[in-house]
């Protein structure tokens, strides 16, 4: 009779479902009054899933007159107010959602942009991804970057953001605007790579760089770009729900995004999908209009938009320039300032190489950073020859001899290897009649081929391992990289500079901790490959043997240390530069050395007292020579040349240079050699000052990182290991 | 808790049944002009229309017909508020379709974020799906028309329409789901 809902039933249910907050609660109370009903059950979920925006609609607080409070709701709060900022204007609309003109009322009352997240996403999820990179965001200080300040939930559950307020005009616009060349353009766009590059180094990889991410304001009638919305694309697209429906949907403009990007995401994004952004803009803003085709994105499924991104190859901005429309091509040139003519020539030159390695598919071809990027604008607004231009061979090279060649060219010859050991069982299966001894050697040949297979796999994986742990480490996450490389043999790793990279900052990263075996396993990991690919004679290479010398010891590892002396000897032992060789002696001769030792280093040795007999003695060279009389002083100990040793320590500790860590590895040393001498009131002297400075590092050092006292971690190290020795020394006389 | 004024002015004429509106305007005047205010965000107040215009305008439309005798204590406050809903709208149409250039028009509800609506938008969302909401539930309908578009309390409304105030909260709670659930409903 009656086919409407009954509208008495369903407000008790509403009001009463309604009280009960619990959300199992609430369900079985429902479970219950609705058996058997399935309509009026749904009807009752949809109204109470209405709730929470109807309130917001009705929410009276947006009329509420001032001073007398209202009858019909909660007074005073203003709906234009989500925390402590208050809405004043819309200023701007974006794929994101809305941005407003707020003004912050505590602690500081100041103007600031507010950006409500508009998709429906889990909000909790944004924001704790928010919080997570809170503090790196904090870090990034940049003139050209517009800080993000807060983030937060509105009412109505959506996620919002706090911006530095900056008003300014969209990167193309502008120049458009300005009638800005091209070199005006380059200037302006290097700025960009600058601030990009900064929040790189931050750790932060933007995600949606784009020209109205990019703002641009006068300052003195210098533009100033300011990049805006850093760590947004990021959080929010973290907050994609999980599954694949949900997931499809799209964040941030397909325009500028990088194909790998488009296939998963934020997750395995790194800097160099920004890279590819900054190419997509450069693009625009040189040629007028993007490196590929964008069709009209609102009409398509995410799946298409997704497959379509990272199937795109990018043309060169001469290309896009000259097939603009005839109107379009004018108005580009009238804003450039230029004939069409001549800016198609200039693009050719070197834009083009330029912004098509930015914009490779491949982003192991891409410049590695943004700085590089700008460096190779700059070289071609200063007239040099651009690194990315194909005559240049370096770049040529670069490109055959990929990282992703090595584990191919390895799969490749082990699946030949092991088909050919395949096939000659077989044959010896059949005719089992031949002779035992051939078979063996055959096998034998099989075995080899089976075990090398092997080996160049688990190199590949290595490889691979390595190269996730660089990126881990290039946003600060050390544990996590450390857990990837747990268990790694690390000879397996070829050595890189990206190996290099990880093997330094997971040893340092241990060693900070004081955990000197896991220390010692990747430093001397380190000076081993790097002392074996690098066979230049310079300080580069031999600075990375101290910090393993160092580890080595601190960890109690002697055998390692041996062994690791008797390869830098080899290794450096005919040094021509005396920097080298004060090193190598230094961490040669951290513990009392044999004498093939010791002969090993008398070249270097002489090397470095040539060296400081000859000093000017000019500021620069003050610290270079206190470390040299160091050097030469601890030689003279482990000589027997106690005397020697006591003069030169004794000239290093007088040095203008100060430096405690240094200081206290003299006064350690001279402890020795005092020792030595029978002066034991003086060598008392001489170890309880080094243990005073050690013991003021650990104080200093012992909550935070920096300290006022100068030297390097690994220098304090050593201190400790030779104030041990002169304590040991001392015990025994 | 203190009576407001209007519960005071209501007992005050309730002995009285029917009363010609030239006696009621000075007793209910104050009264009208506090829900006016309550209408007005300050952002409003500084532009086009007073509060006291407003009660003024509304008095005026009330009044086509001049000797208009009301039928029971209520019925002045309904009509009342009904007019005042009508200026409301109209005024809020005049302005979207200033802004918008596109006439007047309701904006989506699923385009909007409500935290940020102005008090336009949400008095045409409101009002598009009210008439609606009459036929389904009439008396949710009334109650948002009270409390909505005339800013009376729980506890005044319970008292006009001679109810409980939990009947009131109840009938509030499912009038507002309802109202969204139907702008939802249109916009598809």
């Amino acid at each position: 009779m009656n086919n409407g809902p009954d509208i008495q039933l369903e407000r008790r249910l509403l009001a009463e479902a309604l009280e009960l907050e619990d959300a199992n609660a609430r369900n079985a109370y429902l479970d219950r009054m609705c058996a058997g009903r399935d309509t009026l059950r749904a009807r009752i979920e949809r109204l109470l899933a209405a709730t929470a925006r109807a309130d917001a609609l009705f929410s009276p607080t947006g009329y509420s007159a001032s001073g007398s409070a209202s009858a019909s709701g909660d007074p005073g709060e203003c709906l234009t107010q989500i925390g402590r900022y208050k809405l004043l204007e819309r200023i701007g609309e974006g794929g994101h959602g809305m941005v407003y003109l707020a003004e912050q009322q505590q602690p500081v009352k100041r103007q600031v942009a507010l950006k409500i997240i508009r998709l429906g996403m889990d909000t909790a999820r944004v924001i704790a991804r928010f919080e997570a990179e809170r503090q790196s965001l904090a870090m990034m200080e940049h003139p050209y970057i517009a800080q993000v300040l807060d983030a937060g939930a509105t009412e109505s559950g959506r996620p919002f953001f706090v911006m530095e307020l900056v008003r300014g005009e969209k990167l193309c616009q502008f120049c458009d605007r300005k009638r800005l060349g091209a070199r005006e353009r380059l200037e302006l766009f290097i700025k960009v790579c600058r601030a990009i590059q900064h929040a790189h180094q931050k750790g932060i990889i933007h995600c949606d760089i784009k020209p109205s991410n990019i703002l641009v304001t006068e300052l003195d009638g210098q533009p100033i770009p300011k990049v805006i919305d850093f760590g947004i694309a990021r959080a929010t697209d973290y907050a994609q729900p999980g599954n694949d429906a949900e997931r499809g949907m799209f964040i941030g403009s397909p325009d500028y995004m990088s194909p790998e990007y488009a296939r998963d995401g934020g997750t395995y994004a790194d800097t160099r999908s920004d890279v590819f952004s900054l190419g997509a803009v450069l693009c625009e803003l040189l040629a007028a209009a993007l490196p590929y085709e964008c069709p009209n994105w609102a009409n398509l499924e995410p799946e298409q938009i997704r497959s379509l991104v990272q199937r795109r190859v990018a043309s060169s901005p001469s290309e896009v320039f000259r097939s603009l429309e005839p109107d379009a091509m004018n108005r580009a040139s009238f804003c450039r300032n230029v004939s069409a003519l001549a800016h198609s020539r200039f693009l050719q030159r070197d834009m083009d190489c330029i912004a098509l390695k930015a914009l490779a598919t491949d982003r192991d071809l891409r410049y590695d950073s943004a700085a590089a990027l700008a460096d190779d604008i700059r070289r071609s607004l200063d007239g040099a020859v651009p690194s990315a231009h194909p005559s240049d061979s370096l770049y040529r090279m670069r490109k055959f001899v990929t990282r992703n060649r090595v584990p191919v060219l390895a799969a490749a010859l082990a699946v030949c290897s092991l088909t050919a050991g395949l096939c000659v069982a077989m044959h010896l299966y059949v005719r089992e009649q031949q002779a035992l001894k051939e078979q063996i050697a055959l096998r034998h040949e099989t075995d080899l081929a089976r075990a090398n297979e092997s080996l160049m796999r688990r190199r590949a994986e290595a490889g691979e391992l390595v190269a996730r742990a660089a990126v881990k480490i290039s946003y600060g996450k050390v544990a996590e990289a450390e857990e990837m490389m747990t268990g790694l043999s690390l000879d397996l790793v070829q050595p890189s500079l990206e190996s290099s990279l990880v093997f330094r900052s997971l040893g340092e990263w241990h060693a900070m901790a004081g955990r000197w075996d896991e220390a010692a396993h990747y430093l001397s990991a380190l000076a081993y490959s790097i002392t074996a690919i690098d066979e230049n004679d310079t300080n580069v290479v031999s600075g990375q043997v101290l910090p393993a010398a160092s580890a080595l010891l601190e960890s109690g590892d002697f055998d390692g240390y041996e062994r690791f002396r008797r390869h830098l000897v080899e290794r450096f032992g005919g040094t021509k530069q005396s920097l080298v060789a004060e090193q190598v002696i230094k961490s040669c001769l951290l513990r009392p050395a044999p004498a093939h030792i010791l002969t090993a280093l008398d070249a270097s040795f002489s090397l470095v007292s040539k060296e400081e007999m000859v000093s000017s003695g000019d500021y620069h060279s003050v610290e270079l020579s206190a470390w040299r009389a160091f050097s030469i002083g601890l030689m003279e100990h482990r000589r027997g040349n106690y005397k020697e040793a006591l003069d030169w320590l004794e000239k290093c500790s007088a040095s203008k240079d100060i430096n405690e860590a240094r200081l206290c590895g003299v006064r350690a040393t001279m402890a020795m050699a005092a020792a030595r001498l029978g002066n034991r009131a003086e060598a008392y002297a001489y170890l309880t000052e080094a243990e005073n400075l050690l013991q003021q590092f650990r104080l200093e050092a012992g909550g935070r990182t920096e300290s006022k006292l100068r030297g390097n971690w690994f220098d304090w190290v050593n201190d400790a290991v030779l104030a041990r020795e002169a304590s040991r020394m001392m015990d025994a006389r | 808790m203190e009576a407001s004024n209007l519960t005071l002015l209501l007992n005050a004429r309730s002995d009285s049944p029917a009363c010609s509106s030239d006696e009621l305007l000075p007793l209910v005047y104050d009264e009208l002009r506090r829900m006016a205010a309550e209408r007005m965000s300050d952002e409003l107040r500084e532009r086009t229309l007073q509060p006291t215009a407003l009660v003024h305008e509304a008095w005026l439309r009330l009044h086509r017909g001049r000797h208009q005798q009301w039928n029971d204590r209520f019925h002045f406050f309904r009509v009342a508020v009904r007019t005042m809903r009508r200026i409301l709208v109209d005024r809020a149409r005049q302005r979207s379709s200033l802004r918008h250039c596109e006439g007047a028009g309701r904006v989506n509800i699923a385009d909007i974020d409500l935290a940020a609506a102005t008090p336009d938008d949400r008095v045409l969302l409101v009002n598009s799906a009210l008439d609606e909401l009459r036929k389904l539930d009439p008396e949710g309908a009334r109650v948002v028309e009270l409390k909505f578009f005339g800013g009376f309390s729980n506890k005044e409304v319970a008292w006009m329409t001679k109810v409980s105030e939990r009947t009131v909260e109840r009938q509030w709670a499912y009038a507002k789901a309802m109202v969204y659930q139907l702008l939802e409903e249109l916009d598809r």
